[in-house]
């Protein structure tokens, strides 16, 4: 069997593995298991439990999970940059700020189709942000790209942490907590335009996932075989506001699955995008699903940041594949 | 085929290029030659339709080069860069692919990569291809288009006699099936004999 094909069903299997082990722990112990997911209308507890907490938070788990590992797979696709990543273009911080001031002006409440849009559209300013300021020095050198978005980033995400915690309304925790990056605090309706989201932010990403190979051959050779390289850049960031838009409203900023996950994907079955981007997704899944489950039951019945757990899982996998296999990235 | 006329470009604000006019006929190698820094690549540039320019007009056979769409002037010009970038471990069979929306085909391809001698290269890793290798592959990707138009800028740079020699046979066999052929190189006019053009002091 190819190797692509090898790693797809192998990411398949684990992730099922994931979704059956998520179903059955919890706060709460349940016996009847089988019988609660077989009749989810059934008015028993363990029903209730599986239908209207734990499998939507499970969906969730598997959308965003998926939305960011896409979402790096395109940052760092669309700017050439191993680096780049939502949290570090400030993508992720100018959705952030875009919800919090649209929940505090009483426009939009956390999780819902309003506060996705206009984390939408405060991804994709920032995202410009930083690229106008990259590329006003006229050369876009990879590393200034780099230290640009992280200043924009740091600086977005300072006034974002100024206001949630300059609030003193009741839905101020609830903001505080999602600031900090957390699928706790998930209804089952949010579900819905998370995924029409997530699913039209990937479908652009593999759209355009041909043309973004074609960029890593420089924007001058792009152009010179019939690609406009702006054009794409612009879609890509386009895919990437959607979903980190819809990721970001709906539970807070997640670091490092975006970094980690493509690069994963990549030592592993090579630098092509379309592929790069459906591996991406499915992996993202089964990692944030992972963490998400092992964050909420590892200290039952608190609940632990997701965010150590997408680190712990993600960051020693790809510093040992890192450190054995050959890069996907020039190292010239 | 392309006229320049009268043309100044300008890059960091001065201007490299003033008033430069040259003619290049379908069939002709041109060599641009000159000290560093005198300009050859910005004038390759400016005709690729890369660089905007300050005054003048680029023509290809009687239209400005900028009215040209991305994927239209894929297809009338190729051009192969000093310093080919290659940001991912792609083979060179997958970079070869990345010519098919400005028009190259498998028999193009295969074709290009005999020409270069470079068939056995085809499942590696263009990052890991010596200077030399690069070069070539970055040469065998312009060609594979087949465009009316083949721009070069040092296309020797990283090569050595053996391959120097075989490149320079088929710029002259382009050349002879109609082709407009115009490098910049870094070589003494002695050595250029075999262009049908020398452009020098612009």
């Amino acid at each position: 069997m190819h190797k692509r094909s090898l790693f797809f069903a192998a990411n398949l299997l684990v992730l099922i593995g994931a979704i059956a082990i998520a179903i059955s722990v919890g706060a709460s112990q349940i016996d009847d298991l089988v019988s609660g997911l077989l009749h989810p209308s059934a008015n028993t507890a363990a029903s209730e439990i599986l239908w209207q907490i734990r499998i939507p938070r499970i969906a969730t788990a598997l959308i965003i999970g998926a939305a960011l590992g896409v979402a790096g797979a395109i940052a760092q696709g669309a700017t050439s940059n191993p680096l780049a990543e939502p949290t570090i273009l400030g993508t992720s911080a100018g959705a952030a700020l875009a919800v919090v001031v649209g929940v505090l002006a009483n426009f939009i409440t956390i999780g819902s189709v309003g506060a996705m849009a206009v984390a939408t559209f405060g991804a994709l300013l920032a995202t410009l942000l930083t690229f106008r300021f990259a590329t006003l020095s006229r050369q876009v050198s990879p590393l200034n790209l780099i230290i640009i978005g992280l200043s924009i980033s740091a600086t977005i995400s300072a006034v974002v942490g100024i206001l949630t915690t300059a609030v003193t309304r009741a839905d101020a925790r609830s903001i505080s907590f999602w600031n900090f990056g957390s699928l706790a605090l998930t209804n089952s309706s949010d579900i819905l335009p998370l995924f029409v989201f997530t699913a039209l932010g990937i479908s652009i990403a593999i759209t355009v996932a041909a043309k973004l190979d074609v960029l890593s051959l420089g924007d001058l050779t792009a152009k010179h075989l019939g690609i406009d390289p702006r054009r794409v850049r612009l879609i890509s960031l386009v895919a990437l506001s959607l979903l980190i838009g819809a990721a970001v409203s709906t539970v807070g900023t997640i670091a490092f699955l975006g970094l980690a996950v493509p690069h994963i994907v990549r030592l592993i079955s090579g630098p092509k995008h379309r592929q790069l981007v459906v591996q991406s997704a499915l992996l993202g899944a089964t990692v944030l699903l992972v963490a998400d489950t092992l964050a909420r039951t590892i200290a039952k019945p608190n609940e632990l940041n997701v965010g150590l757990f997408t680190a712990l899982i993600g960051a020693p996998v790809l510093a040992l594949l890192v450190r054995n296999r050959k890069s996907s990235w020039s190292q010239s | 085929m392309i006229s320049i006329k009268s043309i100044s470009v300008a890059r960091d604000t001065n201007n490299v290029i003033k008033g430069f006019n040259a003619e290049f006929k379908a069939g002709t190698v041109t060599a641009i030659i000159g000290p560093n820094g005198c300009g050859k690549s910005t004038l390759l540039l400016a005709m690729a339709g890369d660089l905007p320019i300050a005054s003048g007009e680029i023509l290809f056979n009687g239209t400005e080069v900028g009215k040209f769409t991305a994927l239209e002037l894929a297809k009338l010009r190729s051009v192969v860069l000093q310093q080919p970038i290659f940001y991912l471990a792609f083979t060179v069979h997958e970079v070869m692919q990345m010519a098919r929306l400005a028009g190259s085909t498998p028999a193009s391809e295969s074709q290009a990569l005999a020409d270069l001698e470079i068939r056995d290269l085809t499942e590696r890793k263009v990052t890991e291809l010596s200077g030399g290798e690069k070069q070539r592959v970055a040469i065998a990707l312009s060609l594979s288009i087949d465009a009316p138009v083949l721009l070069l800028d040092e296309p020797f740079a990283a090569q050595d006699v053996e391959s120097t020699e075989r490149v320079i046979k088929l710029l002259q066999k382009a050349a002879k099936n109609g082709k407009t052929i115009i490098l910049v190189a870094h070589l003494p006019e002695s050595e250029l004999g075999w262009c049908d053009q020398i452009i020098k002091d612009f």
